[in-house]
């Protein structure tokens, strides 16, 4: 009884110290350059209308003078994480904090810096990093450089929005943005909303770009057999299915093994999680989103090797983006009616410490390894900090409970447990569950022999 | 200036990243090219530069006397220009007041002398005086009669009317000199970006996602098609002069086509290609010794003899006759043609002279295709991991999926209506029964394996476009190999195999070559 009612104590405590959430304004300093002269009239047939197309005098461009200029910025935190957005900047989340591990998550080059990118139309992006959203001609909008309207909203549950939106001048199509953090969780949720208040059906699609700041030990996570392919490579035209994440004896899901620059979408997605991790950096980022209503999920790496990052960043690090999409692929457009309307949440957060992960809910991380030694090393790390606290792992071999062993780290934000596994068979089902009180948090079942290696 | 008799705005946005977009005036003999910063006139090959100084400019109409009359839509400015070029007088400046513009796109002088104004980023029309003063302006951003989503062109009708292109409402109007709103022209259009007015009364519009110019009577009713339907591949632009000659720039064929008194004259423009097979994709052997072919990045489909590209089909879109990635290439024994429209998700046909006969909808990622000695065509449906064989009025006959872990590529049917194919997730060759059923398979990891076509044997062949290198393959797994030399012919190592008449060819950069394999596949008992 005296430790039931110590721990709900902690309990309280706990909740009570870290239950602020918080809205604030502050600046930032981004290096612009100057490439108005460069920006010119289109016409009706062109993609960018009736937005500016940028032609530059070469492809080499920007040598445009650049400056530093401020630009005000609206965050929202809570005791976990800080999103700071952009309104000026297509209302993008431009950083996000990670508090527990005391890092940025996003990859940021500080400068807008433009490039032609569209392939008709010729429109022009700034990669800046951050969350962009594309919208709704093409992935590398106009809508991600314009500023957008928006206002912060503290709602009853105790969580924050910064609610953003934009209405596109071409189509009159609405998006509109709710970004939420919750006192209690370390996700950030966008809430979508795509709105057609013209009389006509308009054809559109919607990308959020999330960009990440590339490395060696990056290692990706998209649950998938197959991938499909968006530029031609490996003697394939665009649109060809690849086997994933290994094809032609090479491991992709490794940037490492990257040789070419490539996109891949998975084809005809099935769950509801994807994400990635560097192992050097002991972070990752995990999507979690309803793949019946956002079809599309793309992986965008640079080749490793001399990759024409200048072009596009004034930031000498490399960034691969993780796309989310309404359409399977970015060659897929869908279609609107008159005064219909679509919207869904997704939720982002920051993953460290679990060294990867192989599947994910709202509310857990989970990963599941075989070392050297045949161990079977668990992970698992929980966004919610009110769960955080007593939660539970379960692990059944052949639908059998097996045992934790003394040393496994359970209640607590992380769960870690590391087991012999050297007398498994590779047929044998292991079955791992975290769960709070009834409620299954992440639950996974594998074949043994089917379990990667660390 | 007034030598002109027509005229016409043609941007032109191809190939995608051209840095010198440029529009043209086109007269009797001669095109007055307005480029993003400056007006030339050029004819019989001299140019004379006009006018500089502009920021691409837009609207143009010659003012009675021949001063030049320009919407400077960079600078958001009207600009008044002599026959030299020299500045007269300029109003506008970028702005919302109503003295101010925004992005102004049309431009035209009415017979009163009052200047109209498409101010396009204001949404608006504004009537100026013959001094740029403002006098009224009418519209605003909606969807009502008189309302617009960024208007493009206007020009002057009967009674000094005025008629305005409105994309973003699918539309043209005609309004009075006031501004009241009288008629819409909307009949069966899908989109709206330029118009003119015949000397005939009628309204000819540019649906460029129909590839059609549309003729409409004054009443607002559509009456008949410019040409034919499909005529044109991306008609952006009109112009129309009193004498009824009329120029359709068709952006996706690089051309302006002017017909004066019934002669046509075809200017190219700088979005021009010659048509050159580059990186073959797929490619099908015609009746007559002609190869039909599609390349990797191309939206159409291709005819080539032995003296080079003939005739191209197609052109990018969704209407009847484009593509959004032409990939797959078949014959039937008619001589009908089947290509893959992958992105659009669909197989279109089209007769032995190119014409446009039916689209086969509802596919997942169509990309290769075969036709078998049966007429039936046979579809890499890669959004589905299968094969989807259908007659060819387009009812499917059969699904086909050997295995889950299965996505289908290059594919060929031979004799006996065997499949060969390659399983694209791991580059396997896979020889199936007429059912389905897997007979053998055979491993291309490491290699390209970009083409597939069935001997008459019992042989199917591969090509690695890697190695440049035929592989033979029967039931009982690999039993020829043969290197091509590419190199030594300067040919592009992409290419397909076509086996016709008892012998097998290559086929890229325009050359059709026979493989010759060191040691003769065995023929298949």
């Amino acid at each position: 009884m005296r430790r039931f009612l110590l721990a709900a104590l902690v309990s309280i405590l706990y909740l009570s110290v870290f239950a602020d959430v918080t809205i604030s304004e502050d600046k930032t300093s981004i290096t612009t350059y100057k490439f108005e002269n460069f920006l010119y009239p289109s016409g009706p047939w062109e993609q960018c209308y009736p937005y500016p197309r940028i032609d530059l005098p070469d492809e080499t461009f920007p040598v445009g003078i650049s400056a530093k200029k401020d630009f005000k910025t609206v965050a929202i935190e809570n005791e976990r994480i800080k999103a700071t957005f952009l309104p000026s900047h297509g209302g993008r989340l431009y950083k996000l904090f990670d508090k527990l591990s005391g890092k940025e998550v996003l990859y940021d080059t500080a400068s807008t810096k433009p490039a032609t990118l569209y392939s008709r139309g010729a429109g022009y992006i700034t990669v800046l990093g951050g969350f962009k959203h594309g919208f709704p001609s093409y992935a590398h909008s106009p809508s991600d450089t314009i500023p957008w309207d928006y206002y912060t909203r503290k709602n009853q549950d105790g969580s924050v929005s910064f609610i953003t939106w934009m209405t596109d001048l071409e189509t009159d199509l609405k998006l509109t943005v709710e970004n939420i953090i919750r006192e209690e969780a370390s996700y950030v949720e966008f809430k979508i909303t795509i709105e057609n208040p013209t009389p006509y059906s308009r054809r559109f699609y919607y990308w959020l770009c999330c960009s990440m700041e590339q490395t060696d030990e990056v290692e990706f996570t998209f649950p998938a057999d197959r991938m499909v392919m968006h530029g031609d490579m490996y003697g394939w035209p665009m649109r060809q299915v690849i086997g994933w994440p290994i094809y032609d004896g090479v491991d992709y899901s490794f940037f490492s093994n990257w040789d070419d620059q490539q996109g891949l979408f998975q084809l005809k997605q099935q769950e509801d999680f994807l994400g990635s991790y560097d192992r050097g950096k002991h972070e990752g980022i995990v999507r979690v989103f309803p793949h019946e209503t956002a079809k599309g999920s793309k992986l965008w790496c640079f080749q490793r090797n001399n990759p024409p990052v200048k072009m596009y960043s004034s930031n000498p690090k490399i960034y691969y983006e993780l796309f989310a999409g309404l359409t399977e692929s970015q060659d897929d457009y869908t279609v609107m009616q008159p005064g219909k309307s679509v919207s869904w949440s997704e939720y982002w957060y920051p993953l460290n410490s679990t060294g990867g992960f192989i599947k994910a809910t709202k509310e857990c991380a989970l990963n599941v390894r075989k070392d050297a030694a045949l161990n079977i090393n668990i992970n698992a790390f929980l966004t919610d900090r009110r769960t955080s606290i007593r939660t539970e792992l379960e692990l059944l071999i052949n639908g059998l409970k097996y045992p934790l062993p003394p040393q496994a780290e359970t209640g607590g934000q992380f769960l870690k447990a590391k087991l012999s596994g050297s007398d498994l068979k590779p047929e044998d089902i292991i079955e791992i569950t975290v769960r709070d009180g009834k409620n299954k948090l992440i639950n996974f079942k594998s074949n043994w022999g089917a379990v990667r290696n660390e | 200036m007034n030598k002109f008799v027509a005229f016409i705005l043609a941007l032109i946005s191809f190939p995608a990243l051209a840095h010198y977009n440029s529009m043209y005036l086109t007269g009797k003999n001669e095109i007055c090219l307005l480029t993003r910063d400056q007006i030339e006139i050029r004819a019989d090959g001299k140019v004379n530069t006009v006018a500089e100084d502009l920021f691409r400019p837009f609207g143009l109409d010659i003012l009675p006397g021949g001063n030049l009359l320009v919407a400077d839509s960079g600078n958001s400015t009207i600009k008044i220009l002599d026959d030299k070029g020299q500045l007269v007088s300029s109003f506008g400046g970028k702005g919302n007041s109503d003295s101010s513009l925004l992005r102004p796109l049309g431009v035209f002088c009415d017979e009163a002398g009052r200047i109209v104004v498409s101010d396009t980023g204001n949404n608006c029309i504004k009537v100026f005086d013959k001094e740029g003063s403002f006098l009224f302006k009418f519209g605003k951003r909606g969807y009502g009669d008189s309302d617009f989503l960024n208007p493009f062109h206007i020009f002057k009708g009967s009674n000094n009317s005025i008629f305005v292109t409105d994309p973003g409402n699918i539309c043209v109007k005609r309004y009075s000199k006031d501004g009241a709103f009288l008629v819409k022209f909307s009949e069966k259009l899908l989109s709206v970006s330029d118009a003119a007015l015949h000397p005939d009364g009628s309204i000819y519009i540019c649906d460029f996602l129909d590839r059609s110019v549309k003729i409409y009577a004054a009443d607002g009713k559509f009456k008949n098609y410019y040409k034919n339907r499909f005529y044109y591949n991306r008609p952006t632009l009109i112009a129309i002069n009193k004498q009824g000659d009329i120029a359709v720039n068709d952006d996706e064929k690089g051309t302006v086509e002017l017909n004066s008194a019934g002669k046509e004259i075809t200017f190219k423009t700088e979005g021009h290609r010659d048509l050159w097979a580059y990186k073959i994709f797929a490619a099908a052997a015609g009746k007559d010794g002609e190869v039909y072919c599609t390349d990797f990045s191309g939206d159409f489909y291709m005819k080539v003899s032995k003296d080079g590209i003939s005739a191209a089909f197609g052109g990018h879109g969704t209407g009847p006759g484009l593509f959004c990635g032409a990939k797959g290439i078949g014959l039937d024994a008619k001589g009908n043609i089947y290509v893959s429209d992958s992105f659009n998700g669909r197989i279109e046909s089209f007769d032995a002279g190119g014409k446009f006969l039916s689209d086969f909808k509802g596919f997942d990622w169509p990309l290769q295709l075969a036709v078998g000695p049966d007429d039936a065509v046979y579809v890499s449906e890669t959004g589905r991991n299968l094969i989807r064989k259908l007659d060819t009025a387009g009812k499917t006959l059969q699904e086909i999926k050997p295995g889950e872990y299965f996505n289908p590529g290059p594919l060929a049917v031979d004799a006996v209506l065997n499949i060969g194919v390659i399983n694209t997730l791991n580059k396997s060759f896979i020889m199936l029964d007429p059912s389905g059923k897997a007979l053998m398979s055979f491993s291309f990891e490491s290699k390209w394996p970009v083409s597939v076509a069935a001997g008459t044997e019992g042989n199917f062949y591969v090509y690695d476009a890697l190695e440049s290198a035929v592989f033979a393959l029967n039931k009982g797994g690999l039993v020829a190999k043969a290197k091509l030399d590419l190199q030594s012919q300067r040919r592009q190592k992409y290419g397909a195999l076509i086996f016709k008449e008892g012998r097998l060819f290559f086929f890229n950069s325009n050359q059709l070559s026979e493989v010759i394999f060191p040691t003769p596949p065995v023929k298949q008992p």
